[in-house]
């Protein structure tokens, strides 16, 4: 087995408006994969759906070895699952929650439980449904972690935290997996943290997964080119071209991916002239490939 | 992971456990209470009477127990979106089971209380030779009666869920609707008669509520 | 017009003149209008019977299967008869081992019909299978009876038999009838349910004689059945103090006795002991209940029957002189050993009412688990 999480032609539809589409996925084991995507594409359903939540349409879903949604209980035992709301009893104090949560897991770490709740710095006697939202959050960081997870899934796990709970939460989060070596799926729209930790990247968008490469493909790849006398049509080129635009006078503006260096002596062979290429970060990346996604969406429809 | 949800049950439900075995406990201490200055000096059929009337208020206090719990039970994991209760690792048929065993054994507390308060309550009455207090009894049929009770409303909202009430509304328009199907349709109203009665005896599904409830009998 | 009508009419017609005459035209003419009367009424009878009788041929079928055994003869129809024929053949089998030639003699005096009666699921009763005791006589004293449809065998020998106690009982002098008070004779065997209700009554009776027979004290229990007619005050006899309050529940002083009425109604209304005695003490000896109610002495007559064997009912119809002495007849030993067996009897019939059996407990439990089970169903999650 070489992925942690492989997911073939998955569909899922919830009301009229909602869908999943023929989702393919692949999570490399060991790898800390980033799950990006704007608001309402699906991220929290497809999370649900690999951990046998919610019922799939069609498709398969395999997670450490074993079928979801039949075999979901065995592979929860070897999963750690922060969601992004407080999922916990509000009535049970901290210490009543977590050896709550040790009853379920016999790979339960107590000592590293006990260590977390000190590092967190949470009371045992603090009421669940009185804690902070960094509070929760760590609570909740701290359950997934002492158990001692092959993996980890992640539902934006620092949203609304404040930068110190955040940085708290990632250091945790960072020294079990280089500890242990972990599989990580992390969701979240916050690009510039998924740039620090990630080493795979996955965007999804309208139910779909638009794009999915290592991570150093999708920071160094995508690029913004300057080009005089582009032809109307482009011969086929060996990079992806995301956009085209109108750029100053005769100068249009292209945005590629998968961009190497080498690849300048392309339009050298040709009429188009190369006059800049423009290094984008993480963000504009990760915008102008939804940006194209949707063009594509707009044209195939 | 047993004693864990019993844990969690039992700090959700307390507070409505602790209401319900109160009120089990006093009812018998209460109604004899009120009706011993009012009995005369020679009194069987008062006292027979009497003891029907305890009978009938542990009957309804168990029923409402039962399904008080169950409805309060899952209310703990709906109110946090289910979410956790999916998150761990056991079958729902696991997950089920040991929601369902916990308030069974939770239900066993305001049991308790019918039993020690019919005691004493019988304790306060001098019952003729040909009379006997039946707290034992009392309280197990209690008991019975608060499980079935607390099955009915747990398989509903575990398969309903957010339709429970929907599900319960239309129930009682059917029930009530029973009537006018005995005058639409020839030779429906022995089948329903016959249907009724298999269901309110004895080893019918609903037996345990009806039938002989109370504290002091022949 | 009705055959009731007709009669008012006739008696309305026949005494008009009446007002007219003197005093010994009015006795002369007295005799004359009640020969007229009888007359009318016997018209009035004989038309109203043909008027019946095209009914039943208009609105059910005349059934058309003979059923004789023994002194009974049913008339029933084809669909019915294997049921009514075993159904026969127990009442004939209760008539020979309990009830005696005289039973015999007025069972075969008169035809049952046993037909199905589906008109009355028409107007939303149940269909039951009807036992018409005689088609003979309009006025019978004897009711028809009903068993659901569709009934078994013994169901429909239940209501077969209960017309042969019925008819019994017809004609027995007026002492005896008042005893048994019930209008019908315990040929049948006890039900659970009859017994049950006994044993309660005698449990639960507020009455001193009742507490001395349940101390199997004999001539108490006798004295509290009303077999012994003894003399003196049936109030000292039988109720103590404590059980004035319960007594005057079930008996009302005379209306004349203003006070004792006042006291009557101060007993229950205010709990007030003294005006409970005041009350009790008024009421009249004759109208001093029985401690134990005819059901419980019909359970007791059932035991002497049973006791006395073959003719046991005809020696206690025949039997001359006191109750006792008809029951001892009857019993054909010492009543005081009928007395006891009969209380062994009713002490063995106490009704555990209260008891969780395993029926109980096993049906409860399972119902719940596969009701529980039924949460399981669902495929995945309850979100």
């Amino acid at each position: 087995m070489t992925h942690a999480i492989s997911i073939d032609d998955l569909s899922y539809r919830a009301g009229r408006h909602f869908a999943i589409r023929d989702l393919r996925m692949r999570v490399p084991n060991g790898s800390v994969y980033g799950f990006l995507g704007p608001n309402g594409s699906g991220k929290t359903t497809t999370l649900r759906l690999l951990l046998g939540m919610l019922p799939p349409g069609d498709g398969t879903i395999t997670v450490l070895g074993h079928d979801v949604p039949r075999g979901a209980h065995h592979a929860l035992a070897r999963i750690g699952y922060v969601p992004e709301r407080l999922h916990l009893y509000p009535m049970l104090t901290v210490a009543e929650t977590m050896r709550h949560h040790a009853s379920f897991y016999p790979t339960w770490s107590a000592t590293e439980a006990e260590r977390l709740r000190r590092t967190f710095d949470l009371r045992d006697e603090q009421r669940v449904g009185r804690l902070s939202k960094g509070e929760a959050g760590k609570l909740m960081m701290l359950l997934a972690l002492a158990v001692r997870p092959e993996l980890l899934v992640l539902d934006e796990p620092t949203d609304g935290l404040d930068p110190v709970v955040r940085r708290d939460v990632l250091a945790a989060l960072l020294d079990y997996v280089s500890a242990y070596g972990a599989t990580v799926l992390v969701s979240s729209h916050l690009v510039h943290e998924q740039e620090r930790i990630c080493d795979w990247i996955g965007v999804m968008d309208g139910g779909r997964l638009v794009a999915e490469m290592p991570m150093h493909a999708f920071r160094s790849g995508i690029k913004r080119l300057r080009i005089a006398g582009a032809p109307p049509q482009a011969t086929p080129a060996p990079f992806g071209i995301l956009a085209r635009r109108a750029g100053p006078g005769r100068e249009e503006e292209w945005v590629v991916r998968d961009w190497r260096d080498d690849m300048m002596s392309w339009f050298a062979s040709g009429d188009a002239s190369l006059r800049e290429v423009v290094d984008l970060d993480l963000e504009e990346s990760f915008v102008e490939t939804l940006r194209a996604a949707r063009d594509a969406g707009g044209r195939a429809a | 992971m047993f004693g864990q949800t019993l844990y969690v049950q039992w700090k959700w439900n307390r507070d409505f456990l602790a209401f319900y075995t109160f009120v089990a406990f006093t009812a018998p201490l209460i109604i004899l209470w009120v009706a011993l200055p009012h009995l005369g000096l020679s009194s069987a059929r008062e006292l027979v009477r009497i003891g029907g009337v305890v009978g009938i208020a542990i009957a309804v206090i168990s029923v409402c127990a039962g399904m008080t719990v169950a409805w309060q039970g899952y209310g703990v994991d709906e109110r946090v979106g289910h979410m956790y209760a999916l998150s761990l690792p056991l079958t729902r048929t696991q997950a089920l089971g040991m929601r369902a065993a916990a308030a069974l054994a939770l239900l066993s507390v305001p049991a308790m209380g019918v039993w020690v308060g019919s005691v004493l309550a019988a304790g306060q009455v001098a019952l003729p030779a040909s009379l006997h207090s039946y707290a034992g009894s009392l309280a197990g049929r209690a008991l019975l009666a608060a499980w079935l009770a607390h099955a009915c409303i747990f398989a509903l909202r575990y398969s309903a869920g957010r339709r429970a009430k929907v599900v319960l509304f239309a129930l009682a328009i059917g029930v009530g609707s029973l009537g006018f199907a005995t005058e639409a349709v020839p030779g429906a109203r022995s089948t329903i008669v016959r249907a009724a009665e298999f269901l309110i005896s004895n080893p019918g599904p609903f037996g345990v509520f009806f039938g002989r409830w109370t504290l002091i009998d022949v | 017009m009705s055959n009731r009508l007709l009669t008012l009419l006739a008696i309305g017609v026949a005494f008009a003149p009446a007002h007219a005459v003197s005093a010994q035209a009015a006795s002369r003419d007295a005799d004359s209008l009640l020969r007229r009367i009888r007359a009318l009424d016997s018209a009035v009878m004989t038309r109203s019977r043909s008027v019946d009788s095209i009914r039943r041929m208009l609105v059910r079928p005349i059934p058309n299967v003979d059923i004789r055994e023994g002194p009974i003869h049913v008339r029933t129809d084809a669909t019915l008869a294997p049921r009514v024929r075993n159904a026969v053949s127990s009442v004939v089998e209760m008539i020979d081992r309990r009830g005696g030639t005289l039973v015999a003699s007025r069972a075969s005096a008169h035809v049952a019909v046993i037909r199905r009666d589906s008109t009355r699921s028409i107007v939303g009763m149940l269909p039951v299978i009807a036992i018409d005791a005689d088609t003979t006589t309009r006025w019978s004293m004897i009711g028809e009876r009903q068993v659901r449809a569709p009934a078994s065998a013994s169901a429909i020998a239940n209501g077969l038999a209960a017309i042969v106690e019925q008819r019994a009982v017809q004609g027995v002098d007026s002492a005896l009838a008042a005893w048994i008070m019930v209008g019908r004779a315990p040929l049948r065997p006890a039900s659970a349910v009859e017994a049950a209700d006994a044993y309660v009554e005698y449990a639960t009776t507020e009455s001193a004689v009742v507490r001395r027979c349940r101390a199997r004290d004999i001539s108490a229990c006798l004295d509290a059945l009303g077999v012994d007619s003894a003399a003196g005050s049936r109030l000292d006899r039988w109720y103590s103090v404590d059980d004035y309050r319960a007594l005057v529940r079930f008996a009302a002083p005379a209306r004349e006795d203003s006070a004792a009425v006042a006291a009557w109604i101060r007993c229950p209304r205010d709990r007030e002991d003294a005006a409970c005695a005041i009350a009790a003490r008024a009421l009249p000896n004759a109208r001093v209940p029985l401690p134990l109610s005819a059901s419980v002495r019909f359970g007791f007559l059932r035991e002497v029957l049973e006791a006395g064997g073959v003719g046991a009912f005809d020696r206690l119809v025949a039997t001359p002189g006191t109750v006792r002495d008809r029951l001892a007849a009857a019993a054909n030993e010492p009543l005081d050993r009928t007395v006891r067996r009969w209380l062994d009897r009713l002490e063995g019939s106490r009704p555990h009412r209260m008891s969780i059996d395993a029926t109980l407990v096993a049906a409860s439990l399972g119902w719940s688990a596969l009701i529980l089970g039924l949460a399981v169903i669902r495929r995945t999650s309850w979100a």
